[in-house]
């Protein structure tokens, strides 16, 4: 099962496509609501990849980067079959279940 | 493409225990320019504004640099997240919902910090040692480029004074004709050189033979006495002589020089010349946004300056010497300026080309500004991180963690 974190990352990287990189990453996930630091996404994107659930590839060095490359990351076969496990579960949760409007 | 300020990026690498081409640093430095441009867009590009962008920039990559290499100390971006302590890494979870200190920082590494604290020492001192050098280093480039610029136009100034002296001295040469083939002769020197407004020819005890004049009628055999006249006298005895500047209708500069003859057509010719051309020389130069070049004769008046308010003050001499590279002096204006200055060989006038400090260390202050700023910034954030206490609390792991 993945954290909330795990997931934000993992559909990010999902929506990023080839560009997925960690400044990419970050602001698809802002654009949706919700805000991840750097240190926090790279924390989740290292523990992710030693999870075997996403990799990565280095792109060629920029001006504006300092010459230094962007660092490409894309799901794996286990990382897509394991975020569709998690959101699947998350789905049945949802399926049928009514919250109040107000509590 | 602005980037960040290399020291910045050594403490960041540093602090992240990361290389020079670590794609962190390639996201720190995007983004340090992504709010570089957008801190521009807000408050404009110019003056103290450009400071602003810079701190607001800075402050970013700092905030930013120190929010990962937080997290990359209590991760241990390099290590299995298996080896970490539990608690250290149920702080971290609990930590991510937060921009807050680490709880697990203060606890776990007694080293960190006296070692942050060493770091920020180390960092003051070069930060000032850096900046000491570099305000000298540019004073004593600006006052180099000043005095470029003051010998510059003391050399065209020279240039111009000795073209007048040689068209002198060829009319002279001339002189031993007829007196009407000397008039005309005088006529086209004056033709060929504008700034000469008045020729006259003296014989060898100082009696006028022939003045040719823009301002008066042309007349010959006059035989006025000039045996008494300063300009006479110290042309016989150094064989050139050059007068003290002065001014026709309050603004419009003059010199008198006088050359003698020899031989057969022995005497003297004294010649009046505008320096309206030599003003334009010294107001051409520029010296940044607010600086200017003046002209000092050999009595110590300023005979040619940025305007005419500053024409006749009075220069003291003395201080010529005094005026050492790189330090401050009063100037013409009476605010303390940055002075160089160059001598006119023939004439022994001097140009001054001087630069307020206001201007001249404006770069200075605002590398200064920013400096602490980023440290008093850097600093913050290392007294957070490390004043903060408690232990992290396991129990605060998210449910379903797989870990």
């Amino acid at each position: 099962m993945l954290t909330t974190r795990e997931q934000l990352v993992m559909l990010a990287i999902a929506r990023c496509g080839r560009e997925s990189y960690a400044l990419a990453i970050q602001d698809e996930i802002r654009s949706h609501g919700q805000t991840l630091t750097l240190g926090v996404l790279y924390t989740v994107l290292n523990r992710l990849e030693e999870r075997g659930l996403i990799r990565h590839r280095e792109g060629e060095p920029t001006p504006e980067r300092g010459d230094r490359p962007k660092r490409f990351h894309a799901l794996t076969g286990a990382g897509v079959r394991e975020l569709r496990s998690t959101l699947r579960v998350l789905d049945g949760l949802r399926a049928g279940t009514e919250l109040p409007e107000r509590t | 493409m602005k980037q960040p300020p290399r020291a910045m990026e050594r403490l960041a690498a540093f602090c992240l225990r990361a290389s020079d081409d670590d794609s962190r640093l390639g996201d720190l430095s995007e983004r340090y320019a992504h709010h570089h441009r957008r801190a521009r867009e807000r408050l404009g590009g110019s003056g103290w504004t450009a400071v602003l962008q810079h701190l607001f920039a800075d402050a970013h990559y700092v905030a930013a640099a120190v929010n990962v290499a937080l997290f990359a100390q209590v991760a241990g971006m390099g290590q299995p997240l298996a080896a970490l302590p539990d608690a250290k890494f149920a702080g971290l979870v609990h930590s991510e919902g937060t921009m807050g200190p680490l709880p697990s920082v203060a606890g776990s590494s007694n080293w960190l910090k006296p070692a942050l604290l060493l770091t920020a020492v180390a960092f003051l001192a070069a930060g000032a040692s850096d900046i000491w050098y570099t305000w000298r280093q540019t004073e004593a480039l600006i006052v180099g480029v000043q005095r470029e610029k003051a010998e510059a136009a003391a050399a065209q100034i020279d240039r111009f004074v000795v073209a007048v002296r040689d068209k002198l001295a060829w009319s002279m040469d001339k002189a031993a004709g007829s007196p009407e083939q000397h008039r005309i002769d005088s006529l086209r020197v004056m033709r060929q050189v504008p700034e000469l407004a008045e020729i006259v020819h003296l014989d060898a005890g100082g009696k006028e033979l022939l003045r040719v004049s823009r301002f008066a009628r042309d007349t010959a055999g006059s035989g006025a006495d000039f045996s008494g006249d300063v300009r006479y006298l110290e042309a016989r005895k150094r064989g050139t002589y050059v007068g003290a500047v002065y001014f026709r209708n309050a603004t419009e500069p003059y010199v008198s020089l006088a050359l003698a003859r020899d031989g057969g057509n022995a005497g003297v010719t004294l010649a009046e010349t505008s320096l309206l051309g030599v003003n334009g020389v010294v107001r051409s130069v520029k010296s940044g946004e607010s600086g200017y070049a003046f002209l000092v004769d050999g009595s110590g008046r300023v005979v040619a300056g940025p305007d005419t308010g500053t024409l006749r003050q009075h220069f003291d001499k003395s201080r010529w010497s005094e005026r050492d590279p790189g330090a401050v002096h009063t100037g013409l204006t009476g605010v303390p300026v940055l002075s160089a200055h160059a001598a006119v060989p023939t004439t022994g006038w001097r140009v001054f080309v001087e630069l307020p400090t206001t201007e001249a260390r404006q770069p200075l202050w605002s590398a200064l500004l920013r400096g602490a700023g980023v440290l008093a910034l850097g600093l913050a954030a290392v007294l957070l991180a490390t004043a903060s206490g408690g232990s992290a609390r396991p129990g605060e792991a998210p449910l379903g963690s797989s870990r």
